[in-house]
């Protein structure tokens, strides 16, 4: 009995207890699994790709034009920054030249072997997209390069306006900058957005170049030579698709445009093969088949210049004056000017000789499409060109072009522009060949010889009238003057340039 | 005569009071078996020190209250620097050993917010918020510099790394992040590590379908989840920063950029490396 009311009364004193912890605790929690945080040691740091060692080759360095660095357009990065490019330009005997605003670019770019623009984010005037237009359609190289971190702020527009401003430089090459940055999830160098790229086709660019890393990169869109791409994995951020994302394309043998500037610059340039690239750059923008034109006037020159001169010429007082200016204006781009005896291939030449052209002269003359009246020699007949086989067009050319027997002496008769009297006008006849340019300055007198010559030491034709190979300098009482009216005749339908294979006038 | 007798007898009965006694007894000691309660700790701005400060005392005031029996934690955050993401974290793992922690995303849990979920037991959210952005986001420092009238004694003495370092260090923070969502979330994970550290943010429903989070739910069901893990009921729930009232400071953070009227433009104040998620990015950095 005891016992049970001992029971009786350790169960009454417990049910409060019970029936409380009941109501309030179902059960007891138990972490349900042994709780993780990662293992930090564990983690390592990425590191990145070691570098290609490239051989330092001894070059020959040889003059061989100036590099134009585009400053006018608002452009989004210092020189210093591309320090890696530039020694590599310099080491190829470039001088670097900068196009800052307001200047006049077709002036600067004048004997440039290549021009380049990084980042520009104010538009290219028309005239601008001209003059770089022609300078790459005479064998200048254009290098464009378009970082989607460099736009003049970080406002969606601003990112928007530098794309626009590049790609209407590039449109009439049919390369388009996106408005994105290329990135790859799986397989970058330390960051999603620092992706690699492989060459695509075997060019000079991409030579001993298997892997490079761009840093941020544009993608771009182009019909022409895709050199560098990422993999299948590389993806515009655009539209989160690509694969094969080209980065890096050139248009015909002169225009390259690039998505990123990070790999110029410093330390990015150790990184995989970028500074291979960088040299293959520098050895591209260098390497131009430049064509030297009257637009370079008087930057012409890359070698030593010797003068030769005709028969008649007299090194008098006046002409020795004029000669030591031009000395002097050529000494300016570390180019000698020297009397040759006789013509020496390792010199580009300024030919001095008075009309009609002797024999030292005529030689010369071969290919440029200039007849003179006296002349007993070999002038090219103007031929015309396939568009213009038409019987009406033949018929208006050969109605009008002299024949050696009409041409009277003291007439000139020049191609395209028809005939003109040698006493009234001085000329400058240009000839440019792979390997050398050759300037020929022709007057009917010593005294307006040296007048010519002093338009090339004062460096410029404005005034005279400029036809392909051929300018035209009027001389009145005043001195050299321009021509009041082109003698175009044919302009519609004769083809200006000189044939590469003129027929011989045979007497 | 008998029947008042008895009556009488039962009323003056001891043994009536010993059984009474241990009753009443019983009825005290119970009253001492507490009530449980589910703390909720609120993250509502940006992870800075201040932030942890506060959070890191508010989960050992629940650590060290027994009759705490869960915490839920309310997320409304675009999450904020490294170190102080990292430092609530571990202590919220410290404190899952003990109690169960649920998440609860109110309208943004992004980049050290989402961070702060992978170290919680379950994670519910309002349908309308938006989760995820795992990534981390930094600005390099300057290049390196000497000046004449700064003395140091290496190289690195005046910006600690290479410039570059701080890329790889960015991606180091990466891999990490991505080991705690992995732990996380375990097999729940429906996407694979590339897929993860896009930095998406995701809406709820997305997110669920993911594996990133639990459920889309009410407050009350993060509470419910919570005592259900806790194995309570009949519980009542405090807010923890409350009953820590006067030991925190109300200081106005100045974590963000303020425009002119004062308004935060998103954009820490100090150059750094972040867990964040800057809404506007690139619309306009001060």
């Amino acid at each position: 009995m005891k016992a049970k009311n001992l029971l009786i009364m350790v169960g009454l004193f417990l049910i409060p207890i019970i029936a409380r912890t009941v109501w309030y605790y179902q059960g007891i929690y138990i972490p349900s699994k042994q709780l993780q945080t990662p293992d930090f040691l564990s983690l390592e740091i990425p590191q990145p790709t070691l570098s290609t060692s490239v051989a330092s080759n001894a070059r020959e360095i040889k003059k061989t034009g100036s590099v134009v660095l585009d400053l006018a357009h608002a452009n989004q990065y210092q020189i210093t920054e591309i320090e890696m490019l530039i020694d590599e330009l310099k080491d190829r005997g470039a001088e670097i030249v900068t196009f800052d605003e307001g200047e006049d670019l077709n002036s600067t770019l004048k004997g440039a072997a290549a021009f380049i623009s990084i980042a520009p984010t104010m538009d290219f005037s028309g005239d601008e997209i001209q003059q770089i237009q022609t300078f790459a359609a005479r064998g200048g190289r254009l290098l464009v390069i378009a970082d989607p971190t460099r736009s003049s702020s970080e406002y969606a527009i601003s990112r928007a306006q530098s794309v626009k401003v590049v790609n209407t430089l590039l449109e009439p090459y049919h390369i388009i900058f996106r408005n994105d940055y290329a990135y790859n999830v799986y397989d970058h160098e330390g960051n999603f957005r620092n992706v690699y790229l492989e060459p695509l086709d075997k060019n000079e660019l991409t030579e001993n170049v298997e892997r490079v890393v761009f840093y941020a990169s544009r993608s771009i869109s182009s019909y022409e030579t895709n050199l560098l791409a990422g993999d299948a994995n590389t993806l515009s951020s655009l539209t989160d698709t690509g694969g094969d994302l080209c980065m890096v394309a050139l248009a015909g043998n002169n225009v390259l445009a690039i998505g990123d500037l990070t790999f110029l610059t410093s330390p990015y340039y150790q990184v995989a093969d970028n500074y291979q690239l960088i040299k293959n750059i520098g050895q591209f923008l260098m390497s131009g088949e430049r064509q030297v034109t009257f637009d370079d006037f008087p930057n012409l020159f890359t070698k030593p210049i010797g003068i030769l001169s005709g028969e008649r010429i007299v090194l008098d007082q006046d002409l020795l004056a004029q000669i030591n200016a031009v000395k002097e204006l050529y000494a300016k781009q570390d180019l000698t000017v020297e009397f040759l005896e006789a013509d020496d291939e390792d010199y580009d030449l300024i030919i001095l000789g008075l009309i009609p052209p002797d024999q030292t002269i005529h030689k010369y003359l071969d290919g440029l499409a200039i007849q003179f009246g006296s002349q007993a020699g070999n002038t090219p007949t103007p031929q015309p060109t396939a568009a213009e086989t038409s019987a009406a067009a033949t018929e208006s050319i050969t109605a009008q072009i002299p024949t050696q027997a009409t041409l009277r002496a003291g007439q000139i008769y020049i191609t395209g522009l028809g005939e003109v009297s040698q006493s009234d006008f001085g000329f400058f006849l240009l000839k440019s060949t792979s390997n050398r340019t050759m300037l020929l300055l022709l007057a009917d007198n010593q005294g307006d010889l040296v007048e010519l010559l002093s338009i090339v030491r004062y460096g410029s034709l404005k005034g005279c009238y400029v036809e392909n190979a051929i300018a035209l300098c009027e001389k009145n009482n005043s001195g050299w003057k321009p021509t009041p009216t082109p003698y175009v005749v044919f302009e519609e339908t004769l083809e200006l340039t000189p044939t590469s294979s003129p027929p011989p006038i045979t007497e | 005569m008998k029947k008042n007798s008895q009556s009488s007898k039962t009323k003056n009965d001891p043994r009536i009071l010993i059984f009474l006694l241990p009753l009443v007894l019983g009825i005290l000691i119970a009253s001492l078996v507490p009530r449980p309660v589910i703390g909720s700790i609120h993250i509502r701005d940006e992870i800075d020190t201040k932030m942890s400060i506060r959070v890191m005392k508010e989960i050992e005031y629940a650590r060290s209250h027994p009759e705490i029996k869960a915490v839920v934690l309310i997320l409304d955050s675009p999450g904020g620097t490294i170190n102080d993401t990292e430092l609530i974290y571990l202590e919220l793992m410290k404190l899952r050993e003990t109690k169960p922690v649920v998440a609860m995303v109110e309208g943004l849990s992004a980049s050290g917010s989402f961070y702060l979920a992978m170290g919680t037991d379950y994670i519910i959210s309002n349908p309308s918020a938006r989760i995820g952005n795992v990534g981390v986001i930094g600005t390099l420092p300057s290049s390196p510099i000497v000046l004449e009238e700064t003395i140091s004694t290496g190289p690195y003495k005046l910006f600690g790394n290479q410039r570059e370092g701080y890329t790889r260090y960015i991606e180091l923070i990466k891999e990490s992040f991505y080991q705690v969502v992995k732990l996380g979330r375990e097999n729940k994970l429906k996407l694979s590590k590339e897929e993860v550290l896009r930095g998406e943010l995701y809406p709820a429903s997305e997110a669920a379908k993911a594996g990133l989070i639990d459920e889309v739910g009410p407050q009350s069901s993060a509470v419910a989840k919570a005592a259900q893990l806790a194995h309570i009921a009949h519980y009542r729930i405090i807010n923890i920063s409350e009953a820590l009232a006067g030991e925190t400071s109300d200081e106005k953070s100045s974590f963000f950029i303020l425009d002119e009227n004062g308004a935060s433009t998103g954009y820490p104040r100090e150059p750094g490396v972040y867990l964040l998620y800057i809404p506007d990015y690139g619309s306009e950095i001060p």
